[in-house]
């Protein structure tokens, strides 16, 4: 058994290395290769173009990090649609694990003090890192899905060094971190439809996910901060996508490490 | 040879190995968990595929720059200048994208083969050919 699975290994392997190491020599013998491109594509410089453009007024975002702009502006139905995405499967996984039962609350230890204390300090460093990467979406690498798994590391970390009993003496439960998912997804579809709300309350032309002035409509959300560029609604979707996000990881981390009499899986 | 082609080259063949070895992964490994992770493997490299096509040889001297202004540009000068220096931001706003879909794929795949594991006892994906053990469990 175990030589003709060495000789299945050995068949494909040999071979693919061979040509791996034929393909590199004859590359760097005879000068031959895929040179990296010279020029931008003609979409993405459009976008870097438009993105903090203020005297294109009706394309830009007002947002200095473009992959965000892109992200949240320019492909903003596609990023929704994608959030639902993440959003059905966690209800998936709720579903699978539907006979979860209550946590037997007894005694738990966890790591040793020192691992308690510094993973306290982490976890508040992890925290304060997390909101920022998010505040400053828009103007620094970073954005709503980067801050809300920094801040899901947490949960593993809490996990791990005292144990998920700590969770939930904390009152941090799985249908308590379900709910603030559901409201936050509910505040993400409420930012989207904010231009139509007001359109239809003050008669003025808007748009689904608008974000700037467009040819014909001047709504716009608010551009800047005290002077600082503020993205329009790219800062809103960032913030709300942080806590459906955190959430999202912080509930499948915590059904995952429970065990399997918690789980509903062992008699 | 120039550097940059080099390496670009070389790159590209490393993650075409790295997908035939995940293709592999898949196909051939008889525990459901190693497939999950062979799967997660085959699109994280193509991924990293993605921003390698997004990568370019900046037009001015030095390095290639992130697509993020490090200051809003006061001058239209400013903004074309930065276009002959920046990558490609698209296939990044692509990839976290698909990072999140991926995410969202591989934490249902991890409940079906807890589930899995819960009835047959085994990771083993041969066993769900055998019906007699089907038989026993229900």
């Amino acid at each position: 058994m175990v030589t003709t699975n060495t000789r299945k290994v050995m068949l494909i392997f040999m071979p693919l290395g061979v040509i791996i190491t034929s393909l590199i020599t004859v590359v760097i013998a005879g000068g031959i290769g895929f040179p990296p491109h010279r020029d931008l594509r003609d979409l993405g410089k459009a976008f870097i173009a438009n993105s903090y453009n203020i005297w294109n007024k009706t394309l830009t975002s007002y947002s200095l990090n473009v992959v965000s702009a892109i992200i949240w502006d320019y492909r903003g139905v596609d990023t929704l649609l994608e959030t639902a995405v993440l959003f059905a499967a966690v209800t998936g996984l709720a579903a699978i694990f539907r006979n979860v039962k209550e946590m037997f609350l007894g005694e738990y230890r966890g790591l040793s003090t020192i691992v308690k204390i510094s993973a306290k300090l982490i976890v508040i460093l992890t925290a304060i890192a997390s909101i920022s990467i998010v505040v400053c979406g828009h103007l620094t690498p970073g954005g709503g899905f980067q801050g809300g798994s920094t801040l899901a590391a947490i949960t593993t970390l809490i996990i791990v060094a005292y144990s998920i009993e700590a969770m939930y003496r904390k009152k941090i439960t799985l249908g308590k971190i379900l709910k603030l998912r559901y409201s936050a997804f509910a505040i993400l579809l409420l930012v989207a439809i904010t231009p139509v709300a007001y359109g239809l309350f003050s008669q003025v032309k808007t748009y689904y996910l608008q974000n700037s002035v467009k040819e014909d409509s001047w709504f716009s959300m608010p551009t800047s901060f005290f002077g600082t560029p503020l993205g329009g609604s790219i800062f809103f979707f960032n913030l709300v996508e942080y806590i459906v996000v955190a959430s999202s990881i912080a509930f499948i981390v915590m059904l995952l490490s429970m065990r399997l009499r918690e789980l509903g899986l062992e008699d | 040879m120039e550097l940059a082609t080099l390496i670009f080259t070389t790159t590209t063949f490393a993650l075409l190995a790295n997908l035939i070895i995940a293709v592999y992964g898949i196909f051939m490994d008889k525990s459901l968990l190693k497939k999950v992770i062979a799967l997660a493997i085959f699109s994280d490299t193509l991924a990293v595929f993605a921003i390698l096509i997004g990568f370019r040889v900046p037009q001015t001297p030095g390095f290639p720059k992130p697509p993020i202004y490090p200051s809003a540009p006061e001058t239209v000068e400013e903004i074309n200048k930065f276009i002959l220096q920046s990558v490609d931001p698209v296939p990044q706003a692509f990839v976290i994208t698909a990072i999140v879909i991926n995410l969202a794929i591989f934490s249902l795949l991890t409940g079906f083969v807890i589930q899995h594991y819960k009835h047959f006892g085994s990771m083993n994906i041969s066993l769900v050919e055998k019906e007699e053990i089907v038989d026993e469990v229900y």
